[in-house]
C-alpha cells in the first residue's frame, strides 16, 4: 500500500484512483473527528464532507508547512468552528422563536442495553483489579484533565497514560472473551 | 491489524478517548489519529463501550462507588499510621530508627544476601528477582544443573502486548559479548526474561530494557547483577 506522501504525488500528477483513495481515508477519519467535536451524526458527515471538498480545491497549490495531515487537519478545524458558531447563533433564534423552519433535530442514539450489562459487568472487575483505574477515571468523569488527575493521583504523565492503557486493555479482554 | 505509526502520540489514545488530554495534546493525537491507521481503527472498534464509558449514569455511578471504596480504604490505612505516631508509642522512634539501621547494614553488605534466587523446577530454570539500581540486592548464584535463568522485575514504564528489547552487557563493557534474551510481559508490568545459564560467566551485568534494537532510549532499569560461581 502506498504512503500518504506516495499518494499525494500521484495525486498532484493527475492520478484519480490517487485521489479518491487520499480522500475517502481522509472522509471517515473527519466524521470520526467531527463527531466527536459537535456530537451530532449528520452534522459531522457535513463538516467532513465541506473541509473535504475544501481541500480538494486548494490541495495541489498548497505548500504544506509540516505534512498534508497536519493542514488537513487544520482545515476541519476551520470547518467544525464555523459549524458551532451556526448552531450556536440557531440556538439563539430559536429562543427568540424567529428560526426557519429547516432546524434538524440532534440524534438521540438507543443505548444498546446487552452491551451496557456486559460493559457494567468487565468494569467492576477492572475497576476490583485496578484501583488506580478506577480512581483515574472518576477524576476524568469528574471533568479533570491529564494534568489535574495526575497531581491529585500523585503520579507522573507517563505513569497516568499507562494506568488509563492497562484498564483499557483489561476491558477489552474482558468484553473480549469475559476474562482480564 | 497495523501497528501505530508513533507509539509516544499513540500512547495518548485511551486519554483521547475519555476526554481527558488538554487542548495541546487533544490536536496533536488528532493529527495523528489522520495518519495512523492503528489508534483509528482501535477508536473505531471501541466506540460505542466508549460513549457508554463517558456518558452513562450507571457506568458513572460504578466508577464512583469503587473510586470512593478506594478512598475509604486508604483512609483507612491513614488512620492505622496515625495511629502508630510516636505519641501513644513514645519509642517508636527509636524502633523505626533501628530497622534503618538494619536495613542499610542488609543493603550494604553483600555477604548477607548472597541468595535472591529460588530454584522453580529441581534443576530447569533458576528464577532471579531483580531490583532496579541496586547491583548489591542482585546476585545469581550459578548451580550445577541449572540450564536456564528467569530474571524477574517489575517494568514500570512498558506496556503490556508491545514487543521490548532487552540486552544483557557484562561490566566492564566488551569482557563477553553482549546477550539479547526472550522476555515477556503481563498486565501487571512484571517482565520475565530468560537466558541460557551457560551464557553468564562469573562478574558483573546490566539488563537494559529499550522498545526497539534501535531506539536505546530505556523503558525502565537498567538492572545490575553480579553472577558468582556455585
Amino acid at each position: 500500500m502506498d504512503s500518504m506522501e506516495q499518494l499525494l504525488e500521484r495525486a498532484i500528477a493527475g492520478d484519480e484512483i490517487a485521489e479518491q483513495e487520499i480522500f475517502g481515508h481522509l472522509l471517515v477519519r473527519f466524521v470520526l473527528l467531527a463527531k466527536r467535536r459537535v456530537r451530532d451524526k449528520e452534522g459531522a458527515q457535513d463538516i467532513a464532507q465541506d473541509a473535504c471538498l475544501t481541500i480538494h480545491e486548494k490541495y495541489k497549490a498548497e505548500i504544506f508547512e509540516v505534512s498534508f495531515e497536519a493542514w488537513a487537519y487544520g482545515v476541519l478545524r476551520m470547518k467544525i468552528g464555523n459549524w458551532l458558531r451556526k448552531r450556536k447563533a440557531r440556538s439563539a433564534c430559536e429562543a427568540l422563536g424567529d428560526c426557519p423552519v429547516t432546524q434538524r433535530q440532534t440524534e438521540k442514539c438507543e443505548v444498546d442495553q446487552e452491551l451496557k450489562r456486559q460493559l457494567l459487568a468487565c468494569l467492576k472487575k477492572v475497576l476490583a483489579a485496578n484501583p488506580r483505574y478506577a480512581r483515574a477515571l472518576n477524576l476524568v468523569h469528574h471533568g479533570y484533565k491529564s494534568e489535574e488527575v495526575c497531581l491529585k493521583l500523585q503520579v507522573t504523565k507517563g505513569n497516568f497514560y499507562v494506568i488509563l492503557s492497562r484498564g483499557r486493555s483489561m476491558l477489552r479482554a474482558c468484553l473480549g472473551d469475559g476474562d482480564l | 491489524m497495523s501497528k501505530c505509526i508513533e507509539p509516544q502520540v499513540g500512547k495518548l489514545l485511551h486519554a483521547y478517548e475519555l476526554n481527558a488530554l488538554s487542548p495541546q495534546e487533544t490536536e496533536l493525537f488528532e493529527i495523528h489519529l489522520v495518519k495512523c491507521e492503528h489508534c483509528f481503527e482501535e477508536i473505531k472498534r471501541f466506540e460505542q463501550e466508549i460513549e457508554l464509558l463517558m456518558g452513562d449514569d450507571d457506568v458513572k455511578k460504578t466508577v464512583a462507588e469503587s473510586a470512593e471504596g478506594q478512598e475509604a480504604l486508604r483512609s483507612e490505612q491513614g488512620t492505622l499510621i496515625r495511629l502508630l505516631r510516636p505519641k501513644r508509642f513514645p519509642h517508636i522512634r527509636t524502633v523505626a530508627a533501628a530497622a534503618v539501621l538494619l536495613a542499610l547494614v542488609l543493603i550494604a553488605s553483600p555477604h548477607f544476601l548472597t541468595y535472591v534466587t529460588r530454584d522453580d523446577s529441581g534443576g530447569g530454570a533458576q528464577t532471579v528477582s531483580l531490583v532496579a539500581n541496586r547491583s548489591e540486592a542482585n546476585e545469581v548464584r550459578l548451580e550445577s544443573g541449572v540450564k536456564g535463568i528467569v530474571f524477574e522485575f517489575l517494568c514500570e514504564g512498558a506496556i503490556p502486548g508491545q514487543t521490548h528489547h532487552f540486552e544483557i552487557r557484562s561490566i566492564p563493557d566488551g569482557t563477553l559479548d553482549p546477550i539479547y534474551p526472550h522476555g515477556s510481559l503481563d498486565s501487571s508490568g512484571t517482565a520475565r526474561v530468560e537466558v541460557q545459564a551457560s551464557d553468564l560467566k562469573p562478574g558483573f551485568y546490566v539488563l537494559t530494557t529499550s522498545k526497539s534494537a534501535s531506539d536505546s532510549s530505556a523503558v525502565c532499569g537498567p538492572f545490575y547483577f553480579r553472577v558468582r560461581p556455585d
